[in-house]
């Protein structure tokens, strides 16, 4: 295994097909209930799936590394006559506990390049107080939130939770949720090296500059986004970097270069559109295509190769200075908020939501479950910018969204142009 | 029954769903060249495709909603579970058979009755608490079984049924208490006991309300709670292992996860609807059958009864219809009884009008009528099964049309001998081999010659059904005068299908 591989914790569950441990029995599931390999219309099932050398224990010359140096794998034949749920199906030798713990299921994947559809993972078991009951009841389904694309190992990981009562017997591997409609051939895929843990986090990165979802995606929002950053060196002109907002991820490596001389120092400055934007810069000291931070006392270490952040551009604090996170505060009393934007932001007010289920819809059947108020810059103290809640607000669940936005301390005589009072009596 | 035959049921009737054998051991893995061909040359499914289960109950097409319980005698929408149990007394014994004869005139196939609603007070003798009918008011409230009474009415009128159960339970003291209890001595035993009301249950409804703020009495505890996830809470996958034990084509509708929530109350869906993913439109991509159900308020209060309410015009029901069952969605409808256990003579008024609106304008098949129907192209027949064009006429949901794989585009032409006055186009793929239909177009001539677009920007997907109305509106009825109709498939995502095109 690679260098960056994470110790195991105690309480996790491998299959080795190196040595047969781990598991009971191999085969094919489809959960489409007219698939011909649960008709019997496919006469020989298990020859779909089979233990077979590692296609590939290639070295990634450009990483350093040997994703995957195992000697046996296991392969299962993607067959177009399948679903889009059509896999392989493991049997665990030792039923998978579950508690109302997250767990998390690591497996390398190997597809053929141009292979691009999702991976998924569904979990078979049952119920342990349920001796009657058959282990084959689905009890989850989790898809990628990568696609594999350029035919080499690559390490997935996948949360999995269930009910605290319940057993997993059996893993299947989905190696393409897509439907195979369209398909005249079947491809062979490669599933090694599984392990279910507690790590959330992969085994080994086989990229560049990862990112832990799908680079390829598009906005599904308008309202928040990030214009461009511009750096300014030495105090020099700075420079722009737009942003293609077609996407949610720009690489923009080819197109867009800063130059900064030993010596000199540069400052970063995102232009967002939204509220509660965070930004984070990183700088790839060592040139080894990785972001590592080092963080001390919540704050970035000497030589961290995370070398400024800004968070939520600003935060709202009680009256006595801390920060508001998650505080239970007195019913039916008014409550004193704080604003204290970031350096080089301002705040147009703040959007205050009371009621009950927030995240929910604002009516439910009719009744309404909340309400959002929007309080001008205005409204607050112009010295030391604070505000006092009602007490008609403060009636359950209270949400405070901090209005800011690039610029200078706001001036309580100008009349913001971005504000709209939601709130009707 | 106890728990644990119930379970030895589900252990006979549990599929094999995998081919097992020695796994093969070899130093390379050679693919299986397996000859294997789809019978009388049917088109290969476009995942996802509905389970039998959930086909049947997208075939239910338009039903009804009960809301009649606590809350009826409170004037609430939301109880808080510290009802007296002897607030429930209706003034006659609650007429089910009243409710569904009344919704049945309106072209209605089913119905689902509120048989616990948040505050937790159940319409049965349950065995898991006491607040129920068993310590109701009066004597008429302590001979109320809605479960048993609405499965038999529904049965004897020929109509499909099932039950709404909230999840979210207000009255009980384990709801919500950090541990399993709940969930294995409350909600798990009232799901069994329900499901022994028939195993002919069409659909089991959840409620995805879930605490928060709304203060609940809780067994005394007279506070909030919430949970953290109702998936694992309420252990969906095996609560709906074990209620498809007992009646196999009842559909878990919402935290259920086999049919969603069309995404509003208001009463339509997206004229883009797949039956795959979330909200009014659904999700092209999504990996999940899992078709649109909307839930509409047929009266102008709330959902469940309130003085002084009346309800929605016919022409307005009918407008919701058109843009829920026309949109690849199904629609139940809420009729709330009033106080005496029955719906107010006001509904059952307009629920007459609805199904006379309904008969009017949406039966006499024009389609039938056609002098001539050809299809620009037709798939090749197999042994036992042809796929042309004279299959969307037969009255047969099991015969279709298709054109060859690869043929993404197609056209369908009618032609009558006289002129006609044209309302509506209705269309409905063979969803069996899944949701394909991606863009059509709707054209009319008077002569053969010169076509004019109809409904034109609205026309997107099919799914189960889709009705155009041809003047452009689900508000007006509007006739478009044509001697000829085409209809051509602009774009799908495999050879399209359909197994019915009416006109009215």
């Amino acid at each position: 295994m690679a260098a960056l591989a994470a110790q195991l914790p105690a309480s996790a569950q491998t299959i080795d097909f190196e040595t047969g441990e781990g598991f009971s029995r191999l085969g094919v599931y489809d959960t489409w209930e007219q698939s011909p390999f649960r008709t019997g219309a496919i006469l020989s099932p298990e020859c779909y799936v089979g233990i077979t050398d590692n296609p590939d224990k290639s070295v990634n010359e450009d990483l350093d590394i040997q994703p995957n140096p195992s000697e046996k794998v296991l392969a299962v034949q993607r067959s177009r006559f399948g679903s889009n749920t059509f896999g392989a199906r493991i049997d665990l030798a030792d039923p998978l506990h579950m508690t109302t713990a997250t767990r998390y299921v690591h497996v390398m994947v190997l597809k053929p390049q141009g292979e691009t559809a999702k991976i998924m993972v569904i979990g078979l078991g049952k119920r342990r107080d349920w001796k009657e009951q058959s282990p084959e009841t689905e009890q989850f389904w989790e898809a990628s939130s990568n696609t594999l694309n350029d035919g080499s190992w690559t390490d997935l990981v996948f949360p999995i939770s269930t009910n605290e009562y319940v057993d997993i017997h059996s893993l299947v591997f989905v190696p393409d949720l897509a439907s195979p409609h369209l398909r005249t051939s079947d491809f062979v895929a490669y599933f090694d090296e599984i392990e279910i843990n507690d790590n959330p986090k992969p085994r080994i990165v086989t990229s560049f500059y990862p990112v832990n979802f799908d680079a390829e995606q598009k906005p599904t929002r308008t309202d928040r986004s990030l214009n461009n950053a511009r750096f300014t060196i030495s105090g020099e002109t700075a420079k722009s970097v737009s942003v293609n907002k077609t996407m949610v991820y720009s690489n923009q490596t080819e197109t867009a270069t800063v130059t900064a001389r030993p010596g000199s120092s540069v400052s970063i400055k995102m232009s967002y559109t939204g509220n509660w934007m965070s930004g984070y810069a990183y700088v790839d000291w060592d040139n080894d295509g990785q972001f590592k931070p080092v963080i001390e006392e919540n704050k970035p270490a000497a030589g961290s190769e995370l070398v400024s952040y800004t968070y939520l551009n600003g935060d709202v604090l009680a009256d006595d200075g801390t920060v508001l996170s998650e505080k239970r505060i007195p019913f039916g009393q008014a409550f004193k908020i704080k604003m204290e934007p970031a350096p080089d932001f301002t705040y147009t007010g703040a959007v205050i939501t009371h009621g009950y289920n927030l995240d929910g819809p604002e009516y439910v059947r009719d009744n309404r479950q909340y309400k959002s108020i929007t309080i001008p810059a205005s409204s607050f103290d112009s010295e030391t910018h604070e505000y006092s809640i009602p007490t008609s607000y403060i009636n359950g669940e209270v949400h405070i969204e901090g209005l800011f936005t690039p610029g200078e301390n706001p001036d309580p005589g100008t009349e913001s142009q971005k504000y709209t009072v939601t709130y009707i009596n | 029954m106890g728990q644990k035959r119930i379970l030895f049921i589900l252990a006979l009737l549990c599929i094999c769903t995998v081919g097992y054998g020695q796994p093969r051991s070899s130093e390379q893995f050679v693919p299986v060249s397996e000859s294997y061909s789809i019978a009388d040359n049917e088109p290969a499914p476009v995942h996802p495709v509905p389970s039998e289960r959930q086909l049947l109950w997208q075939e239910t097409e338009f039903y009804a909603f009960f809301h009649f319980g606590m809350n009826t005698f409170t004037n609430s929408e939301w109880g808080n579970g510290g009802e007296a149990e002897s607030k429930f007394a209706p003034t006659k014994v609650p007429n089910p058979r009243q409710w569904l004869t009344a919704v049945k005139a309106a072209g209605m196939k089913g119905g689902i009755a509120v048989v616990k609603h948040h505050d937790g007070f159940c319409l049965w003798p349950t065995a898991t608490t006491t607040h129920s009918v068993v310590n109701a008011g009066n004597d008429n409230g302590r001979n109320t079984n809605i479960p048993e009474a609405f499965a038999a009415a529904a049965r004897d009128l020929g109509m499909k049924y099932g039950f709404y159960v909230s999840p979210w339970d207000l009255n009980s003291k384990y709801w919500g208490d950090g541990t399993s209890d709940y969930l294995n001595k409350v909600f798990l035993p009232q799901c069994l006991e329900l499901a022994q009301y028939g195993s002919d249950q069409f659909e089991m409804w959840f409620d995805g309300a879930t605490g928060g703020d709304h203060a609940g009495y809780y067994g005394g505890a007279n506070t909030t709670r919430t949970i953290k996830d109702a998936a694992t809470y309420y252990d969906v996958p095996n609560l709906r292992d074990t209620v498809h034990a007992i009646a196999p084509n009842c559909v878990m509708w919402g935290v259920g996860d086999e049919a969603r929530w069309i995404g509003n109350e208001a009463g339509w869906a997206g004229e883009t609807n797949w039956s795959m993913g979330w909200g009014e439109s659904g999700n092209m991509y999504a990996w999940k059958w899992k078709a649109g159900e909307s839930d509409a308020k047929a009266t102008n209060k709330g959902w469940f009864w309130h003085s002084g309410e009346s309800p929605k015009s016919a022409t307005e029901l009918f407008k919701i219809y058109l843009e829920t069952v026309g949109r690849n969605a199904t629609l139940i409808l809420n009729f709330p009884p009033d106080q005496s256990g029955e719906l107010p003579s006001a509904d059952v008024t307009v629920l007459e009008q609805l199904g006379t609106l309904i008969n009017n304008r949406l039966t006499n098949d024009k389609a039938k009528t056609a002098t001539h129907i050809e299809a620009s192209l037709t798939r090749a027949a197999g042994a036992a099964r042809n796929f042309d064009i004279s299959n969307v006429t037969d009255g047969d949901k099991d015969t279709y049309w298709a054109t060859n794989d690869g043929d993404l585009s197609a056209s369908i032409t009618l032609e009558w001998e006289e002129e006609q006055s044209l309302y509506y186009v209705m269309l409905m793929e063979y969803i069996k081999l899944g949701q394909r239909v991606k863009n059509f177009t709707i054209e009319t001539s008077l002569d053969g010659a010169t076509w004019t677009k109809q409904a034109s920007g609205s026309t997107t997907t099919i799914g189960y059904k889709r009705i155009v109305p041809l003047g452009g509106s689900t508000s007006s009825y509007t006739a478009v005068k044509a001697k000829y109709l085409r209809i051509t498939i602009d774009d799908a995502r495999g050879c399209p299908t359909l197994h019915t095109l009416s006109v009215f």
